[in-house]
């Protein structure tokens, strides 16, 4: 009997490992559909018509054909699973109220990295947004009392930050603007991981009470609704570029590509991610590499000017992030026996 | 009810909980594979229509990486349900 009890306890140990490692691949995985996605929202804000204002065409560009599509894509996903009967249930919990609020406010992140990318360029917007994935592992530790003080951590975090400083070094060579805007792009930029950052750590809470596609679900909804009438009642321009923009089916057709392909990073990287291997390696993993793949692309396939030194500054910042999410092996036998 | 009762009605309940988590993850990679498929069908319609100024010189390079990129998602689902099957 003892046996028996001890090989049960064995294989769910063996499976949560697995589980975990599982959610750090998709967070992988998932990387290049974010890099599809807003390198080709970097891209758009500098053509017409989301030019005829700036920054207000990021803005417009999020709230015209990234969330629509996105929400268009997460029914079909959603009725293929199944879980659309779920997404009513929420309703019934006070807590999940409470991580459905503060995961929405993701959407203002989504919004500053579209007004950043205006001023500061997808390559270099990509590597500091993706800093929101540590901002959420500090929250997500602090408030779950997960010890994540090691030496490998304060490794990691010495090395994010150098890989930061370096790609702001590129970034001089690579952004559209220089000087105060630069900064203020920056500035932004780090707006957005803050707000993330709490996302983060509502998908790892929310997810411990429901599946991670309902809470996506009012993201998606409310960032659309709250998002929009923002948008179209403080800036008048944006509803001529609405009308603009739905009047052209090119525009319309690689919108479509920044929806569909931003969803699936969503989906699998961010919110499977973080259901699966918890908010610290989830949120770090999908982070840093989701926006590795928007700096890598942006220089690839979207034309920005290629430099080394914000791709080297990245590896920098990855090494940082894989010190962050890994746990040294003496430090996990002390913790078995 | 006795310590091997309450054991295996645990196993059972691990059993049903595996079978479940199966079924879902198939319909996760059908889920993903039809958002991959609307991505193909939109990149087919670029290609058709030679919209590639949009992304300036980059033409078939990018609808190579929007390629890479439905690879890698639904290799992830399928990593998941091959390589993590004990769970």
């Amino acid at each position: 009997m003892e046996q028996r009890l001890k090989e049960l306890l064995d294989s769910s140990m063996k499976a949560d490992s697995s589980k975990t490692r599982m959610g750090m691949i998709y967070a992988i995985l998932a990387g290049p559909a974010l890099g599809l996605a807003l390198g080709l929202l970097g891209l758009m804000v500098g053509k017409a018509p989301f030019n005829l204002e700036y920054p207000t065409g990021g803005w417009a560009i999020v709230e015209v054909f990234q969330i629509p599509f996105a929400l268009l894509a997460f029914v079909v996903f959603a009725l293929c699973i199944g879980n659309w009967r779920e997404i009513g249930r929420i309703w019934t919990s006070r807590i999940a109220w409470w991580t459905l609020f503060t995961g929405t406010g993701g959407f203002l992140g989504d919004i500053c990295y579209a007004c950043s990318v205006v001023l500061i360029g997808g390559a270099v917007a990509g590597p500091i947004g993706g800093l929101y994935g540590l901002v959420g592992a500090v929250i997500v530790s602090s408030l779950y009392k997960e010890n994540i003080k090691r030496w490998s951590t304060l490794v990691g975090l010495v090395l994010t930050s150098i890989g930061i400083w370096i790609v702001l070094g590129g970034a001089s060579l690579v952004s559209p603007t220089h000087g105060i805007y630069m900064l203020v792009g920056v500035l932004i930029i780090i707006g957005a991981t803050l707000t993330w950052g709490m996302e983060n750590f509502s998908i790892a809470a929310g997810t411990d009470l429901m599946a991670p596609e309902t809470v996506l679900f009012y993201r998606l909804l409310f960032t659309l609704v709250i998002g929009s009438i923002l948008l179209y009642v403080l800036f008048p321009v944006s509803r001529h570029m609405a009308a603009l923009a739905f009047a052209d089916p090119k525009l319309v057709t690689f919108g479509a590509v920044i929806g569909f392909s931003w969803i699936i990073w969503m989906l699998m990287g961010y919110y499977m991610g973080i259901a699966y291997a918890g908010g610290v390696r989830g949120g770090v993993l999908a982070g840093t590499f989701g926006f590795f793949f928007i700096a890598f692309f942006s220089m690839t396939i979207y034309n920005v000017p290629f430099s080394y030194t914000v791709i080297f500054g990245s590896i920098l910042l990855f090494a940082g992030a894989a010190l962050f999410v890994t746990e040294p092996k003496e430090l996990l036998a002390s913790k078995r026996n | 009810m006795t310590q091997s009762d309450s054991l295996a009605a645990e196993e059972n309940l691990v059993q049903e909980y595996l079978s479940v988590q199966k079924n879902y993850k198939l319909r996760r990679l059908a889920g993903v594979g039809s958002i991959c498929v609307v991505l193909f069908i939109l990149f087919a319609i670029i290609w058709a229509n030679g919209w590639f100024d949009v992304v300036g010189n980059a033409g078939m390079g990018w609808v190579a990486a929007g390629i890479f990129t439905a690879v890698a998602a639904i290799g992830a689902v399928v990593l998941d349900l091959f390589w993590r099957k004990e769970a």
